[in-house]
């Protein structure tokens, strides 16, 4: 189990488990980002800090520290 | 004759405008980036003697809503008062579309879905089957590509068979999930199942293309230069190809002068100078210095938002965002700003933290507009590039404006640093960038749009500013006291502050003139050096610049020109936004005097520097 900030670039995930609160989980769960759906990090911005995941097919950037909570395995 | 109401809801970019705009035949801008319909827009379509009212809601990933627009469509659709929701999706990304039309579902069953960008999906060997989709979800479906006007005449008739045949109206429903994690799951594994029934995808050669594209855009080596080589090629086809039209509009526009000074001639001559020296000759230096760059650089800009570049940038500069507490997204902002600061002011709403909202909004004037770039265009051809017309001139202009806007963005990063260690301290919130699919764009649609919702707009901005300030400024040259005319007491006042920044009291006086618009900043300027109580043709950079060296320019003076010209405080139409969108008297005086203050502090250094040289 890793943390999706910490996976590596154009493999596929599964998601297991949020272990985040409040406003970040349900905008997380808004694009997608639940337990069992699978997502793949795509691109990583220039100067770090940020990544863009292919989740529920549309790519989404996110800030790396936003997505510590969210763990997952390869698939 | 009855009358409907219908809401337009939808993900973000999934071209909601789009059909808004061909339903009601408006023109509210559209654009290839998440966010960018910030108000809820309202028009009204005839169809068969029925009235139909649209609401064109903002764009929602979901009703479990954070933000403020969010929450506008949540609460619209929740209350029930329309009588039909029309959801529109992204054929290229049903499932994601998926979510919100199960969520709406849930509230009301008078919902109508769009299967929107079907062009898109053909392109991209996806093919969805609607019949299918549209008796697993209940409701009718019906697949568009609006880019194309295709589908909008079906969607009229099923809206019309709709609402005639639907008496019924659901209650209010009041929005309550105690278990959101689970709420959520089962509607995103319920999308899966729907899409992976309903979807088929053939080849996956487009994502590969797409994604190549998206690595070199954003990658570490190329990333940052491209998108500067972007927007000096945007600069200087504006500069190259506005050169000429600008002179041939100012001849014709001056050619009818006289004529029309004639024409005018039966009323008093006081009122004829008035409006032919001062609110005509104004206006028309406006128009030909404004017109032709804006019909280039609108276009231009509008290209590089439709086809999806917006994001990508702000993916590329999130960084430095981050390392100065603000959102990412205001790079997004910063990038309306360089088209209009007042657009780019509204557009801060993307920003769902308060904090780094008014952050991004008092420094969006950081940015230049379109009503600077032609006084910094003549300053920095006359002063720094002699003056030629060449095209290795024209570029090196181009090139001074990149930097110029470089430095409005280290400064804009500075102030962020700054705000967040003083008065707007907080941490940085979480935000979700979506990097849209690039989209091929059609060029007649871009130009005619662009002209229509852009240049237009500024224009007739400028020009309904320009004429009164002509009749204003005609006034106080030729209004004297004693021996001296009224702008001239005005400017020997502000003389001593202007010889410390580098610059005199006239220029400063031209800023505080072009208040209303800084379009017509040059034009003030040059009435006043030139002492005669009206304006000079804009005849060539050449005489523009003997006028100015007369006066005392030097190559420091052009320099703190060009920097107060980026920073000094923004129009009065930003300004009036401003304080509509913060809704404070206090932040709205901190936008007004924050750049002021930066560009009098730069300014001095320039001038204190220029002495030890």
């Amino acid at each position: 189990m890793i943390s999706l900030d910490k996976v590596s670039i154009n493999k596929r995930c599964r998601i297991l488990k949020l272990d985040i609160e409040g406003n970040m989980l349900r905008r997380l769960l808004d694009i997608g980002i639940i337990p069992g759906a699978i997502i793949k990090k795509v691109l990583v911005s220039p100067f770090g800090g940020i990544s863009a995941y292919s989740i529920m097919g549309t790519t989404m950037a996110i800030r790396d520290k936003d997505v510590k909570g969210v763990f997952v395995e390869y698939e | 004759m009855s009358k409907y109401k219908i809401a337009l809801a939808g993900n973000p970019n999934v071209g909601k405008s789009t059909i808004f705009n061909i339903l009601t035949k408006s023109n509210q801008h559209t654009g290839n980036w998440a966010g960018k319909t910030v108000e809820n827009a309202y028009a009204k379509y005839m169809y068969n003697k029925n009235t139909y009212e649209v609401y064109d809601l903002p764009g929602t990933y979901s009703l479990v809503a954070h933000s403020k627009e969010e929450e506008i469509a949540r609460d619209f659709i929740c209350q029930n008062t329309v009588d039909v929701t029309v959801v529109i999706c992204n054929a290229v990304a049903l499932e994601r579309s998926l979510n919100l039309v199960l969520q709406i579902l849930d509230i009301t069953s008078n919902v109508i879905v769009v299967v929107n960008l079907m062009d898109e999906a053909m392109k991209k060997d996806i093919s969805i089957d609607l019949e299918k989709l549209s008796s697993i979800l209940g409701v009718p479906v019906i697949g568009a590509s609006a880019t194309y006007k295709r589908g909008i005449k079906e969607l009229k008739e099923v809206i019309e068979n709709f609402v005639l045949n639907t008496s019924i109206k659901d209650k209010p429903y009041i929005w309550k999930h105690d278990d959101e994690v689970l709420f959520a799951s089962n509607i995103v594994k319920k999308c899966h199942e729907i899409s992976a029934r309903v979807v088929k995808v053939g080849s996956k050669k487009y994502l590969k293309r797409e994604r190549k594209i998206d690595k070199i855009l954003t990658n570490k080596v190329t990333g940052i230069p491209i998108m500067l080589v972007m927007l000096f090629f945007i600069f200087w086809l504006t500069i190259v190809g506005s050169n000429y039209p600008s002179e041939w509009l100012s001849n014709l526009l001056f050619g009818f002068e006289e004529p029309l000074y004639a024409f005018l001639s039966f009323l008093p001559v006081g009122i004829t100078n008035v409006l032919v020296y001062g609110l005509y000759k104004t206006t028309s230096w406006v128009v030909s210095v404004m017109l032709p760059p804006m019909l280039i650089f609108f276009p231009l800009f509008t290209i590089m938002e439709d086809i999806g570049l917006l994001p990508r940038i702000a993916f590329n500069m999130d960084r430095a965002f981050s390392k100065c507490d603000s959102c990412g997204k205001q790079a997004l902002t910063m990038c309306m700003g360089i088209g209009c600061n007042a657009v780019g002011v509204t557009g801060c709403r993307i920003i769902d933290s308060k904090r780094e909202r008014l952050l991004a909004i008092l420094t969006n004037s950081f940015m230049p507009c379109n009503g600077r770039y032609p006084t910094m265009i003549a300053i920095i051809t006359m002063f720094f590039i002699g003056g030629s017309r060449g095209i290795l001139s024209s570029a090196l202009c181009a090139l001074i404006l990149v930097l110029i806007i470089l430095l409005g963005i280290v400064v804009t990063f500075i102030t962020n640093k700054l705000l967040s260690k003083t008065i707007l301290k907080g941490d940085k919130t979480p935000f979700i960038l979506e990097l849209s699919d690039y989209r091929k764009i059609r060029i007649g649609k871009v130009i005619v749009s662009s002209i229509m919702d852009r240049t237009l707009f500024v224009l007739g901005r400028a020009i309904s500013v320009a004429a009164p300030a002509g009749i204003l400024i005609y006034l106080i040259t030729n209004i004297t006291i004693g021996n001296t005319t009224l702008l001239m007491w005005c400017s020997n006042f502000l003389e001593p502050l202007g010889q410390l920044m580098g610059l005199d009291g006239v220029i400063l006086l031209a800023f505080l003139l072009g208040f209303p618009a800084n379009e017509i900043v040059m034009p003030i300027l040059l009435m006043t050096y030139l002492g005669t109580d009206t304006l000079t043709n804009y005849e060539s950079l050449s005489s523009l610049k003997g006028i100015l060296i007369d006066n005392g320019w030097t190559i420091t003076t052009a320099i703190s020109f060009l920097i107060f010209t980026l920073f000094h405080f923004p129009c009065s139409t930003t300004i009036l936004t401003i304080k509509k969108e913060t809704n404070s008297w206090f932040y709205t005086f901190l936008a007004f005097f924050l750049p002021l203050i930066i560009g009098i502090i730069l300014c001095v250094l320039v001038n204190l520097l220029s002495y030890l040289f």
